[in-house]
């Protein structure tokens, strides 16, 4: 599993979001964006799951053009910004919904993600009254349930408790594997830190540093 | 594809009923408005398709009104109904595309058919919210002792126009497929304008195709097709026909440059 970031320049009416990004991905590990607000993570997240057309530069995933030879990458679970569901729909059943869209996972499976982030499958309340942080962990449900070989978070500690927190954590180190890339973009310096393998810092849209986590 | 269908089901349509309620209210309003002053003018009780020919008369263009020195007034109801259709086509898809739409789209992996599903979603929106409206009239004119077909000449009085002359098939073009198609038409062509340029510049669009369409006729001018002021002009002058593949041309239109404008756009909130 790999993922080549090619001299990627993203333009937005004047503003360069994303400027010459050069980056290569590796399954086994899990990469950390950090950087501050506005700082382009989020660009760089939808840039990689085929959400927005650069505007120079490519992205190859397992040695295919995203935007050329496909239109979204074979395989990928994400959570970008705030979770968005059906609002009168349970947890289980907007799981359900999305994943009977390719069938690769059947009631079990939906049941098992659910209690994994530390949801309820059988709680029959609507998504509208769920609290932000059942929301976030419902939308980390999604990004993972079927198991895909990218899986891009965004800021998924947001809302969570201390507990939540471990949890997640536990969950993502969990899914490290040869078959897949984990990118996590996070404002907590520590918990990133605790996270990843490497720690990749985006200043105004250009890598100001690579580093392991070692060393970050 | 069932998944993206699903879902604009249930969110775009079900989820939407208090709009659709909202639209059928204003047809409520002029089917019951049309009872009343067919009650003033003591025709008598009113026909469903009397009372449909009402809500969507719409108005002969002002030009032609001001050159022959008649009195023109503002078909408001008829431009409440396009307006407030407009409303409800420009509220979903954009945003659906920003937020759940993204967890459609990395799973189907084609944004055409998350476009073709828009499409679809815009045929049924429209079409439920037209029988929403067409079902309040009917129950009102049931109600107030009115039958289902005919046209009498006295109705004439109702909107300056006698439409008496057509039969039942013809009036059902004009009352039914008519305001529909040319709705259904719109509505993709505002989806379409909506992801080239954005939901305001798409709303203004419509709303100015169907102002300049009171003002003056146009081929171009699609939106004012579906008042019955105009196409019985089409019933009279056999050109029905050239109507109903000019509106079937600028869906096509529309699926093209909707699917083409799609496949580069880039979805993020701002």
């Amino acid at each position: 599993m790999k993922i080549e970031i090619n001299n990627v320049w993203k333009k937005i009416g004047q503003t360069e979001v994303l400027k010459d990004i050069n980056l290569e991905f590796e399954g086994g590990k899990i990469y950390g964006l950090r950087g501050k607000n506005g700082s382009g993570k989020t660009m760089l997240m939808r840039a990689i799951c085929g959400l927005i057309n650069v505007t120079k530069g490519g992205i190859v995933i397992n040695g295919k053009k995203l935007g050329k030879d496909m239109s979204f990458p074979d395989s990928v679970g994400v959570l970008i910004e705030n979770p968005a569901f059906i609002d009168s729909f349970s947890g289980y059943r907007n799981l359900k919904a999305l994943a009977d869209i390719n069938h690769i996972i059947g009631e079990e499976e939906i049941k098992n993600v659910i209690k994994l982030v530390g949801l309820d499958p059988n709680n029959k309340k609507k998504y509208k009254t769920y609290s932000l942080g059942m929301k976030q962990r419902l939308g980390i449900a999604a990004a993972i349930m079927e198991k895909p070989e990218i899986i891009l978070l965004d800021e998924p500690i947001n809302a969570l408790d201390e507990n939540g927190v471990e949890e997640i954590r536990e969950i993502l180190f969990n899914l490290r594997s040869e078959e897949r890339i984990i990118i996590v973009a996070c404002h907590d310096r520590e918990e990133l830190d605790a996270l990843s393998d490497e720690i990749i810092e985006i200043h105004e849209g250009s890598i100001v540093s690579k580093l392991s986590e070692k060393n970050a | 594809m069932k998944g993206i269908l699903k879902h604009d089901l249930y969110s775009g349509i079900c989820c939407l009923f208090t709009k659709i309620l909202t639209f059928s209210l204003i047809f409520f309003f002029e089917g019951t408005r049309a009872v009343t002053l067919a009650r003033l003018k003591e025709i008598g009780n009113i026909s469903f398709f009397e009372n449909l020919t009402y809500v969507f008369y719409g108005c002969k263009p002002f030009v032609n009104l001001a050159e022959a020195g008649e009195v023109f007034s503002m078909p408001i109801i008829w431009m409440v109904i396009q307006f407030y259709l407009a409303y409800i086509i420009g509220g979903y898809p954009l945003n659906d595309m920003k937020q759940y739409g993204i967890n459609l789209l990395v799973r189907t992996k084609s944004r055409t058919k998350w476009w073709f599903g828009k499409v679809i979603w815009g045929v049924l929106i429209t079409t439920v919210t037209y029988m929403a409206g067409y079902l309040v009239v009917l129950l009102v004119t049931l109600l107030t002792g009115g039958s289902i077909v005919g046209m009498r000449p006295e109705a004439a009085i109702l909107y300056n126009d006698d439409f008496s002359m057509f039969n039942n098939a013809q009036m059902a073009l004009i009352v039914f497929v008519f305001p529909l198609i040319t709705a259904i038409s719109v509505s993709i062509l505002q989806m379409a304008l909506m992801f080239l340029f954005n939901e305001v510049i798409a709303y203004a669009m419509v709303v100015f195709l169907c102002v300049a369409g009171v003002f003056y006729e146009s081929p171009f001018l699609l939106s004012s097709n579906s008042m019955a002021a105009r196409s019985m002009n089409m019933i009279l002058n056999n050109s029905y026909a050239m109507v109903i593949a000019g509106s079937l041309i600028l869906i096509i239109v529309s699926i093209i440059i909707g699917a083409f404008t799609i496949r580069k756009k880039n979805i993020y909130d701002n």
